[in-house]
């Protein structure tokens, strides 16, 4: 009974399936969604808030604020000479940003529970859509950070501009690959196992005290350096620090391993994704 | 051309609940810790296969019904279709979008506006912007909801919210379509619209699979029936007599199934209780004279439906009604509460009850949607149940008052006691 081989088809659906099947296509044909789901979460973010987006100007600045005077000025944490306030806001600016994706797209199965058992369409792009939000916050919060940063820069401070700040778009792809793919492989194993949830965000706060926010990457004992290596967060944040002042502890080695390890754990994380997508209806 | 084509399908779901020791295992062995994670002959007795290795071909432009008892496997075979979940074993090939009326209203945000929710749920749908656009007044028209477009979602009245997310659906332009019974959605006249869109979108040559338990629609839709039972197709083939089969393998398999399966009494999860925010239903039984839960009884006997319902708003003329059906879906009667004066209930719990006297039904299965709607003109159903109870009625050979001395077979779907007068002239 099989003309049926003969025949183009736009869906084949079986259980077999090659390990790594991104459907990258389907995924652009759906890009109207992709825009609809960012749509949604910008506009429903500040429905019945006072100050609406002005909170996210006031996080990172508060933020900064209290680093600077518990870790500068109480605990006198070295900044690597560049204004204290500055070091802080520009590790909290794309800390932001890369714990935002994480912890967005990690909610992805279980925040998304209602919509897929009920309906399909690509599953990715919901994790893609979610990047994109935290992408957009992180553009607002950058241009609070560019604002600080001329200020320090006009008045004088010892900060460096250059042509460095051409790798900064890459550094942001990094942040988001990292974090997305994280958040997959989260999102991937809760279906499962409803534990891991409750670990991502002490897991995230956990991630930040070892990833060189608060202070630079000279002051780790050399004996922990190699942890400082496995982390691919410390590297992004020194690279941007790097190329924002001029003053930061990376060498282009180090950001190669950190943009090796960024790649495996995307990779892995869409293909945990793409597995758990399958069977999540019935192990939900 | 062929829309679909399903070959040895197989969908297996594992039975019991996912617990800890369950978990742990397989973390363990996730971890290294534990060699072997082949399952123990004693889980396989919890296995279940949804469907059975079926196979089957759709033409495009064909209008299919697909018929089966609860637990026939329909909706699994619609999840696979509609890819909410893949096969066990076996091949689905789909050629065109699928489109479903099954689920509308997904992913509706209350805090967007409805002009904001269409271009979302459409984009869901896996329509295109400009798709969207082109249909846009459309949608909006066919809803009624023009003055209200931009308006947030959560300001809606329950029937436009449904209104609007049929609407989104019902225009998509998908090459295949799923329906399920949802023509029950909104007043009549809506469902009359309904109807009549969906009799458009047949004769526009686009594949539409209907998917039913009741004989009635589909026969009047269809022209090719597919009849599952039990995760098998019994019968595929032209409409007629493929209903003709599977009502006839209803009657067969009616005494034994209704025995074991019918479920006598029934407490709705919590969070998944039928109704909306005016009224939710709890639970429902069917009780015998002396209140115990019964799942068959005789036609010399009386019984009760009793079911507890939740209302949470006030200001709604409520009323709890019953429709009773035979086991085809044909409606015998409709019955409602209409000794209470149906005033603005207050919030609350309520224990509804009916009774049917004795000798009422004849024998046969029996199948009860109840549920508190408006005693109004609209006469909007506000929580429902459907065919949420079953009872098998069994003859009662020896009820002389009705029968007299025959023991044989009787006809019909009820059997009043009714006053005759026969004299000799």
């Amino acid at each position: 009974m099989t003309p049926a081989a003969n025949q183009q088809w736009t869906a084949v659906v079986t259980q077999k399936k090659p390990l790594f099947d991104v459907p990258f296509r389907e995924i652009w044909k759906y890009r109207d969604l992709i825009y609809q789901f960012v749509r949604r979460d910008l506009v429903t973010q500040h429905k019945q808030t006072v100050l609406g987006p002005v909170w996210f100007f006031v996080q990172p600045i508060i933020s900064s604020v209290v680093m600077t005077v518990v870790f500068g000025k109480i605990a006198n944490l070295p900044t690597n000479e560049t204004p204290k306030f500055l070091f802080y806001l520009s590790g909290v600016t794309i800390w932001y940003y890369f714990s935002a994706v994480l912890s967005k797209t990690s909610n992805t199965f279980s925040g998304n529970a209602h919509l897929f058992t009920k309906i399909y369409f690509p599953r990715l792009s919901v994790p893609i859509a979610q990047s994109f939000v935290a992408m957009w916050h992180f553009c607002i919060q950058f241009l609070i950070f560019l604002g600080f940063y001329l200020y320090f820069l006009i008045a004088g401070y010892p900060i460096e501009a250059s042509y460095r700040v051409v790798i900064i778009p890459f550094l942001i792809l990094q942040a988001g690959l990292l974090g997305m793919g994280c958040g997959c492989l989260i999102s991937a194993f809760t279906t499962r196992f409803k534990d891991l949830q409750m670990a991502v965000a002490p897991g995230i706060q956990l991630w930040m005290y070892a990833s060189c926010i608060f202070f630079p990457r000279s002051m780790v004992p050399p004996g922990y350096q190699w942890v400082m290596l496995l982390n691919p967060v410390v590297s992004i944040v020194e690279a941007f620090r790097f190329a924002m002042m001029g003053k930061g502890e990376v060498e282009i080695w180090q950001w190669l391993v950190s943009v090796g390890i960024t790649l495996v754990i995307f990779f892995l994380g869409i293909i945990e994704f793409g597995r758990a997508e399958k069977n999540f209806a019935d192990t939900i | 051309m062929l829309a679909i084509s399903v070959e040895n399908l197989s969908k297996l779901y594992r039975l019991g609940t996912l617990d800890r020791k369950v978990l742990w295992k397989e973390a363990a062995s996730w971890l290294g810790f534990q060699k072997s994670r082949k399952d123990s002959p004693e889980d396989e007795k919890e296995d279940f296969w949804a469907l059975k290795d079926i196979s089957f071909e759709i033409q495009e432009g064909q209008t299919v019904g697909i018929i089966g008892a609860n637990g026939a496997g329909k909706s699994t075979l619609l999840k696979i279709l509609s890819r909410i979940t893949a096969p066990t074993s076996g091949t689905v090939r789909i050629n065109g979008r699928i489109g479903s009326l099954l689920e509308v209203g997904t992913g509706f945000n209350p805090e967007m506006t409805g002009r904001e929710n269409v271009y979302l749920n459409g984009a869901i749908q896996g329509m295109k912007r400009p798709e969207i656009n082109a249909k846009f007044d459309d949608i909006v028209s066919f809803a009624g909801v023009e003055k209200f477009i931009d308006t947030p979602v959560k300001r809606y009245s329950s029937g436009m919210y449904v209104r609007l997310a049929f609407s989104v659906a019902a225009f998509l332009e998908s090459e295949i379509l799923i329906v399920d019974e949802v023509l029950s959605v909104g007043d009549q006249q809506f469902q009359n619209r309904c109807i009549q869109r969906l009799q458009d979108i047949i004769g526009d040559g686009r594949t539409v699979l209907f998917v039913s338990h009741g004989a009635g629609q589909i026969r009047k839709l269809c022209t090719r029936v597919i009849c599952l039972r039990r995760g098998e197709i019994l019968c595929d083939g032209e409409a007629n007599s493929s209903l003709e089969i599977y009502q006839a393998s209803l009657r067969e398999g009616l005494l034994r199934e209704t025995k074991q399966n019918s479920a006598a009494e029934v407490r709705f999860e919590t969070g998944r209780e039928p109704g909306d925010d005016v009224v939710k239903l709890l639970s429902c039984r069917l009780v015998d004279g002396s209140g115990n839960a019964i799942q068959h009884t005789l036609t010399s006997t009386r019984f009760f439906l009793e079911f507890e319902y939740e209302v949470f708003r006030a200001g709604y003329p409520l009323r709890p009604a019953c429709i009773a059906s035979d086991e085809l879906g044909n409606i015998l009667f409709w019955t409602g509460d209409t000794t209470r004066k149906a005033e603005n209930a207050a919030p609350g719990k309520y224990t509804a009850k009916l009774e049917f006297p004795e000798r009422l039904f004849s024998q046969g299965k029996l199948s009860f949607t109840f549920g508190v709607g408006e005693d109004a003109e609209s006469g909007y159903s506000h929580a429902l149940a459907s065919d949420a109870l079953g009872l098998l009625v069994e003859d009662d050979l020896n009820d002389r008052e009705i029968r007299g001395a025959y023991r044989g077979p009787l006809p019909g779907f009820v059997r009043p006691q009714l006053h005759w007068q026969t004299q000799k002239n």
